[in-house]
């Protein structure tokens, strides 16, 4: 960027319109405070203070419970949605000390950030076209082009080639092809915001005389960047779907699988045991894996236990139900339930609340659903028994 | 062994895959052109004088970058080819039984597919001449031609 050119977007302006930008459900039931370290020109250091709801940015840095340092290039790039902020974290140029989890919510706590819009003139599109020619698309070719643009800021124009060379002029000298369009229009067109031939196909672009000679001026000049900086902001509409593909499926439990998960109606956990080594598998399966016998006996274990392995994530993939990542952190638990020992646990999910005693040898129990219809999940999670 | 019969039942589930699916430049064009003209627009390419549609921002047959070379091509065309579907599964956009075509627009020389409706499938055959039928609601995809229906 050139250095009379001051850039529009500035990490000050990031957060100085960040009150502004509050999501409401984003910081809803959130306290935390968060420091920002942004180093390098233009750089300096904020806090961003939530408490439940209200947002409030201070200069310095004011008792955060998470800090993140970056430069000011790269905060500006993730602002901008340039850069990605997990990449960036992973790859160094993010730094974040304190508690991570705070970070994960963070994302949601405002709006996206636009930069000021830099003013477009039909002027200024006329007047840099000189310094914009691209030599190979006006080689061979020698015609004047008229163009007559109306609106309160439009005006009357003649670009001139002649063989590789190209003026620009105020006023119509003899065009051998006249565009007539509203400044409006014409700016769209410029910024790739509007599409030529959508614009004369609609009537908003008029041409008289050789139309024959529109085509090759389509590759006359290099991309307009309006005055002020942002040259990557413009750009033409490109068309990405989202969706969400669904696939139905169906999962034959079989005799054994049956067995267990119909005992879940009634609030009973049954392991299987192998009559050989008896060892219990929970869930059962039909055959001993160690002995390859059938495990043909029943055993009725817990409800209660005790957390063998708490697996806390802080990066969901996303759910095979509905295609949306939940809600992290969260904690997903082997449970070493009475009557069972060693490996012999039950993996399920520890109660969102109960995060943070997630410790091995916590007690816990099984909080079931009203409604049990014979599926895993009739054990809505398993709580730490105080 | 003690497992009574009724211990064997089937789980109902499903595997949901968010994904996106950028539809290019060209593509784009093509899209929004549909969208807001109710044109259809094919490239072509000079050299060999073939107009392609859906489509394709470099020639297939002498390999020219042609992705500038708009021309617009009629909404009537012909049948080429066509199969019917009799399964349904329920990202289709319409019920089997339904009748997906291959279709060569006047102004074109590529056929690309899309599904008929408005004549019996034991009616249907090669050569049938097929207007389309614009969507009213948009949605930015090749929806936004609804169908092909018999033309006259």
């Amino acid at each position: 960027m050139d250095n009379k050119d001051k850039p529009l977007v500035t990490v000050a302006d990031i957060f100085g319109t960040m009150e502004s930008r509050v999501n409401p459900e984003g910081v809803q039931g959130v306290t935390a405070n968060y420091g920002y370290i942004i180093t390098g020109e233009g750089g300096g250091e904020w806090t961003v203070s939530v408490n439940n709801g209200d947002v409030e940015v201070k200069n310095g840095i004011h008792k955060p419970q998470v800090t993140t340092t970056c430069a000011a290039e790269d905060w500006i790039a993730i602002t901008l949605g340039k850069l990605d902020g997990m990449s960036a974290f992973t790859s160094g140029k993010l730094k974040v000390e304190g508690d991570l989890g705070l970070l994960g919510k963070a994302a949601k706590f405002f709006h996206k950030y636009t930069p000021p819009v830099p003013e477009v003139t039909v002027a200024d599109i006329f007047g840099t076209m000189e310094s914009r020619v691209n030599p190979d698309g006006v080689k061979g070719i020698t015609a004047n082009y008229g163009y007559v643009i109306t609106g309160d800021g439009g005006g009357e124009w003649t670009v001139c080639v002649a063989d590789g060379t190209v003026k620009v002029k105020e006023g119509l000298h003899d065009p051998k092809v006249t565009t007539t369009c509203q400044d409006e229009d014409w700016i769209a067109i410029t910024l790739g915001k509007l599409d030529g031939m959508t614009a004369f196909s609609s009537g908003k672009l008029k041409v008289d005389g050789d139309l024959g000679l529109l085509g090759p001026a389509t590759k006359f000049f290099k991309k307009y960047v309006p005055a002020s900086g942002m040259e990557e902001e413009v750009g033409e509409e490109l068309i990405v779907l989202k969706q969400i593909l669904s696939l139905p499926q169906k999962f034959s439990t079989g005799k054994v699988m049956g067995k267990f998960l119909n005992a879940l109606k009634d609030k009973k956990i049954l392991a299987n045991k192998c009559p050989k080594c008896g060892r219990l598998q929970l869930p059962p399966r039909e055959v001993c894996a160690i002995c390859v016998v059938r495990a043909d006996q029943w055993v009725e274990v817990g409800p209660e236990g005790s957390i063998a392995t708490p697996d806390i994530a802080y990066y969901a993939s996303p759910d095979p139900l509905t295609g949306e990542s939940r809600e992290t952190p969260y904690c997903s638990a082997h449970f070493l339930l009475d009557g069972c020992k060693d490996h012999e646990t039950l993996w399920h999910e520890l109660k969102d609340e109960d995060l943070p005693k997630a410790k091995k040898g916590v007690r816990v129990r099984p909080v079931w659903n009203e409604e049990r219809i014979g599926a895993i999940t009739d054990i809505k999670y398993f709580e730490v028994i105080d | 062994m003690n497992i009574e019969k009724d211990n064997q039942f089937v789980i109902e589930g499903k595997l949901a895959l968010p994904y996106q699916y950028f539809s290019g430049r060209t593509g784009s064009r093509f899209l929004i052109r549909l969208r807001d003209d109710k044109k259809i627009n094919g490239l072509k390419c000079n050299a060999c004088n073939k107009v392609f549609v859906p489509p394709r921002s470099t020639c297939e047959i002498c390999g020219e970058t042609i992705q500038d070379n708009w021309v617009e091509v009629k909404d009537t065309g012909t049948v080429t080819g066509f199969t019917v579907v009799r399964y349904s599964e329920p990202h289709q956009p319409v019920k089997a039984p339904y009748i997906l075509a291959l279709i060569k627009l006047d102004g074109a020389d590529t056929p690309f597919a899309h599904i008929v409706q408005g004549i019996a499938i034991e009616n249907m055959k090669v050569g049938l001449k097929v207007k389309a039928k614009f969507a009213e609601k948009t949605t930015s995809t090749i929806m936004d031609i609804n169908c092909f229906m018999p033309a006259g």
